[in-house]
């Protein structure tokens, strides 16, 4: 009896040992998303050109919170047509339940990044109430990040047109740079030299001018002035009107003879 | 004549060489054979996963918990020195434990503890004639001998591990919390942000094969031990010895196929 119940007890441990195990190997498979205890989520694809590094299980956002993960990416074999827009990856994620009335088809799905290397994710903007909610199954286009490679291969074309600029233009560069250095010593000497009280009374005879230009101005807009101003066209336009014959006649009227060029 | 010496020296060790490496191979496949009949020593083979397995949890959690706070202190150290940044020291330190501490140092505490004891037990059966006795009783001493402990020693090693890696991983969490002010809920989020199932399997399949070497290591060294009692200490300690070896290159194959190819 003693031995079976040794054994009993042996029995008892090597099962609570193996028992623990699975239960943490549960545990580790759920929070590495392995393994999902609740399967009530959407399940959304969105096709992009550019991936940016995102991968199987990288975070899917809504508003910075975490509600889902990418769960495949594919190439299309032929490449999608959306809105006259040609597309090769398509990315599945599933997002919890919860983000789903505000995922709408006016969302708009980034690949953003976080942290200090840089970890990548989906984040999706909430959409507006007006539009629909997005249903499970539901294809949408993402929007490309950019891409970090060409701009700096654009960069590169455009130093590389700068520095063959400089180097064929050397020489008028340098002595354009030298007359702008020649150009701002002088200025500075002026400055501070001799000739700066002169410069003070110039620049405070100039605010003294703008300043009575602008009293005569504003008096210029007065009613009256506006009034003598029209008077005065008017009179010019009317004198504009008296040709020869008709200044002729008036001069005679009154016994002036004269000739009119 | 030096030459002759030479040559006969190197034809002896190459011949050490190559009937150790047959005989190795026949102890194993023995073993295979045993194991595909599919009849095992039930009372034996939970004697010795109560034995390899039960009996080691105790030295492994306090062993693999050191490990796991001394991976923290030592991480934030180098991260502080190198990225004056410590965000990312959960992450590491998990990584590094379930991709190579975790499994290596559990297999290698494992095999100090069981291997050196399967050597002693075989040798010591050997030079009392114990072996003998069971092939006249037509019992195969691998099926008897080897089988149930390969079995409780691949237990051993797979359970031992996935509870090292949560006691390593529960510890790191609590020192975090203490000395680098990483909330559990932020510390679990950056974990499980880098560490992915297929990592957790990969441990489990290394840890599994390193817990096959161990008994069928040491029961070679057993079985091909001298005739006297001092044999019998150093089967056991090249027993421990070539394990340990054998682990670490295993180990180094095994990352190489599961990372680098």
């Amino acid at each position: 009896m003693p031995t079976n119940a040794k054994g009993l007890q042996r029995e008892f441990w090597v099962g609570a040992l193996f028992m623990t195990v699975v239960v943490l190997l549960v545990i580790f498979g759920w929070l590495m998303g392995a393994i999902g205890p609740i399967q009530n989520h959407l399940k959304i694809f969105v096709l992009y050109n550019f991936a940016g590094g995102i991968e199987v299980g990288s975070p899917v956002r809504v508003s910075g919170v975490k509600v889902g993960k990418v769960s495949k990416i594919e190439f299309l074999s032929s490449a999608a047509e959306i809105n006259k827009d040609s597309v090769s990856l398509k990315i599945t994620m599933d997002v919890s339940m919860k983000a789903a009335p505000i995922v709408r088809e006016d969302s708009k799905f980034y690949i953003n990044m976080a942290g200090i290397i840089g970890e990548k994710y989906i984040e999706i903007s909430p959409g507006t109430s007006a539009a629909p909610i997005l249903h499970t199954g539901a294809t949408v286009r993402g929007v490309d990040p950019p891409r970090i490679d060409q701009l700096l291969s654009q960069g590169y074309g455009v130093f590389g047109r700068i520095t063959d600029f400089i180097d064929e233009n050397e020489k008028t560069l340098t002595e354009f740079l030298g007359g702008m250095k020649e150009l701002i010593g002088d200025a500075n000497k002026l400055l501070k030299g001799r000739e700066r009280q002169k410069i003070a009374g110039l620049i405070e005879n100039l605010h003294a001018v703008t300043g009575d230009l602008h009293e005569i101005s504003s008096r210029l807009k007065n009613p009256e002035t506006i009034k003598f101003y029209d008077e005065i066209y008017e009179l010019v336009h009317r004198a504009h009107a008296i040709d020869k014959p008709t200044l002729q006649k008036f001069l005679q009227e009154d016994g002036i003879r004269a000739r009119v060029f | 004549m030096i030459m002759t010496w030479l040559g006969r020296a190197l034809i002896l060790k190459v011949g050490e060489f190559l009937a150790t490496f047959f005989l190795w191979i026949s102890t194993v496949l023995s073993m295979i054979k045993q194991l595909l009949k599919l009849k095992f020593r039930a009372r034996e083979t939970l004697l010795q996963m109560y034995l390899l397995g039960v009996q080691s949890v105790l030295i492994m959690v306090v062993a693999m918990g050191f490990v796991g706070l001394m991976l923290i202190i030592e991480l934030a150290f180098h991260m502080n020195l190198v990225l004056k940044h410590d965000s990312l020291v959960p992450a590491f330190s998990a990584l590094l434990m379930v991709r190579e501490l975790g499994p290596v140092i559990t297999c290698l505490l494992l095999t100090s503890r069981i291997g050196a004891g399967i050597a002693a037990e075989i040798g010591s059966m050997k030079i009392s004639e114990q072996l003998d006795a069971l092939k006249m009783l037509s019992i195969d001493p691998i099926d008897y001998l080897v089988v149930p402990r390969w079995i409780g020693s691949v237990f051993a090693a797979v359970t031992l591990t996935v509870i090292s890696l949560a006691i390593a991983i529960w510890g790191g969490a609590f020192l975090a919390a203490q000395k680098l002010g990483t909330s559990p809920g932020e510390y679990f989020n950056t974990v499980f942000f880098f560490v992915k199932f297929p990592d957790l399997a990969h441990c489990i399949v290394k840890s599994a094969v390193f817990g096959s070497l161990i008994p069928i290591v040491a029961a070679y060294q057993g079985f091909n031990c001298g005739s006297d009692s001092a044999a019998v200490g150093e089967a056991a300690t090249q027993a421990v010895v070539r394990t340990s070896l054998y682990i670490i290159i295993a180990d180094f194959l095994l990352t190489y196929l599961f990372y680098a190819i």
